[in-house]
């Protein structure tokens, strides 16, 4: 397994708070990996950073040798915890637009899943339904061949049949040789599809850790360690 | 890449931008066809003098409406929850802020040439063709007088009318990006900042003129203008274009750096 993402002292300030204070880590290929931590802990900050939305106060990125930049972006799939197309365009358009700057995107396989869930591709985004708009964000996103797809909320906001279909969605179509960090509080919905966890807390490092290790070595699920780690 | 970004820009544009020019023309064409029932009864001048009242307004409209969109594609695209996607494309932010100024540029200019025709349309006929000889009439006798010179002046003054666009529409955009750094009603910050930067500028202006007239500098170049005209008229255009070429990419680095190193997404 090669290092796909390398972490090193990051930390991001808004003014005297620091939302990620001096993180380092390295992540490999081929695994799923959540990033979990209560409100305020500091993982979407990561993800922005990640991303190039935010550029870190101290410390830097790496993915696959680059800085957060043009590079990156055509080697990261990313999914927002909020609708980010364009609510104008019709789903066609949002695929015609994907395939025209993502060199990895496969627009059969994300006309086939939008098939598959009886969406029209000629529907405008504005006429789909909140949750119809965030399975097409995740389809969009999975049709990728990415290197690494980061996924902030991925199943926050959707029914529990739906959360279903999305995790389905991103095991059976991810690159088993990228990696996938989901960031998620319902950790009970994701676990059993998790290799490692990062617990982030108040923008500190807590716990990098594979799921085997903390079943077999602290004998409970990553949702009950979560639960005790963070017990108010 | 830089293609693509253009391709998708203008599709943005021309999904608004065409229903808007044709309402321009069939209102232009109305007019023309009220002014072909020609009477001189109080109900068709009144008919006929509202038509033209709405092409003007049409033509305002039209011009106006361009630059907001230009203002508004921007802050959307880059600012609202579309900023997610068009940052976390494989394009550098100079590319995004270049390809949306210079596309608001091609359809402004766009606009200007449908207003044009529109006007042809409205004057079609006896008027058309008087305006046609008035402005070969104009051209012959400024040329008659200034010789090549007057070409320079036409070359000059149409890249200081881009120039000028260029900047204006930059300015707008980098006031949206400093708005865009405070976490509460962004856009009325941009607002803030746009007349904050109006008042410090007019005050500088102000400033300039007075120490002008204190130093005799204006009654320097009041003699510059008297007896150099030509040559002073030059300078005056080249000089506000490089002035205004030198604000522009100045708001043009400024936004960059925000988009760069600031980016606050909501």
């Amino acid at each position: 397994m090669s290092v796909l993402l390398e972490c090193v002292g990051l930390t991001k300030k808004y003014g005297s708070t620091a939302a990620l204070d001096n993180v380092s880590f390295t992540l490999e290929s081929g695994k799923i990996i959540g990033l979990l931590g209560p409100n305020g802990s500091g993982k979407t900050t990561f993800i922005k950073i990640v991303n190039g939305l935010l550029t870190p106060t101290e410390g830097r990125v790496i993915i696959g040798g680059y800085e957060p930049g043009v590079e990156t972006k055509k080697l990261v799939a990313y999914l927002p915890d909020n609708s980010y197309l364009n609510s104008w365009m019709t789903i066609r358009q949002m695929v015609a637009l994907f395939q025209d700057f993502y060199a990895d995107f496969r627009p059969a396989l994300a006309f086939e899943m939008l098939e598959h869930l009886g969406i029209k591709p000629d529907c405008r985004l504005k006429t789909l339904s909140k949750g119809n708009k965030e399975k097409v964000c995740l389809i969009l996103v999975m049709s990728r061949n990415a290197k690494l797809y980061v996924l902030d909320e991925p199943i926050a906001g959707v029914d529990p049949a739906a959360r279903d279909y999305v995790i389905s969605t991103i095991i059976n179509n991810y690159n088993p040789d990228a990696t996938v960090l989901i960031s998620t509080h319902l950790i009970a919905d994701v676990e059993q599809v998790l290799d490692e966890v990062l617990f982030l807390q108040n923008g500190h490092l807590l716990l990098h850790r594979s799921v085997d290790s903390i079943r077999e070595e602290e004998g409970m699920s990553v949702d009950g360690l979560f639960r005790e780690v963070f017990k108010w | 890449m830089v293609k693509k970004l253009y391709k998708h820009e203008c599709e943005a544009y021309l999904r608004v931008w065409i229903p808007m020019q044709l309402v321009l023309l069939g209102v232009a064409l109305l007019a023309r066809g009220v002014q072909l029932f020609e009477s001189d009864t109080i109900a068709y001048n009144i008919i006929n003098g509202s038509s033209i009242l709405a092409f003007a307004l049409a033509v305002i409209v039209s011009l106006g409406l361009t630059f907001v969109f230009s203002v508004v594609r921007f802050y959307k695209n880059l600012f609202t929850g579309e900023g997610y996607l068009t940052f976390t494309l494989p394009v550098t932010p100079t590319c995004h802020i270049l390809t949306k100024l210079f596309t608001a540029l091609a359809f402004q200019a766009a606009t200007v040439l449908v207003a044009l025709l529109a006007v042809s349309v409205v004057t079609a006929g006896d008027v058309f063709a008087e305006i046609l000889k008035a402005i070969a009439y104009l051209w012959k006798v400024a040329y008659d007088k200034l010789g090549t010179a007057w070409l320079f002046y036409v070359a000059e003054v149409c890249v200081l009318l881009v120039v000028m666009i260029l900047t204006t529409t930059m300015l707008y955009y980098t006031c949206l990006a400093v708005g865009q750094l405070f976490n509460k009603n962004r856009v009325l910050a941009a607002v803030g900042v746009y007349f904050g930067y109006y008042f410090v500028t007019q005050v500088f202006g102000t400033v300039l003129v007075v120490l002008g007239y204190m130093t005799s500098l204006l009654d320097e170049i009041e003699f510059f203008f008297a007896y150099h005209t030509q040559e002073a008229m030059h300078w005056t255009f080249c000089g506000c274009i490089v002035w205004y070429g030198l604000l522009g990419a100045a708001y043009a680095l400024l936004t960059r750096y925000i988009l760069c190193r600031k980016l606050n997404l909501e």
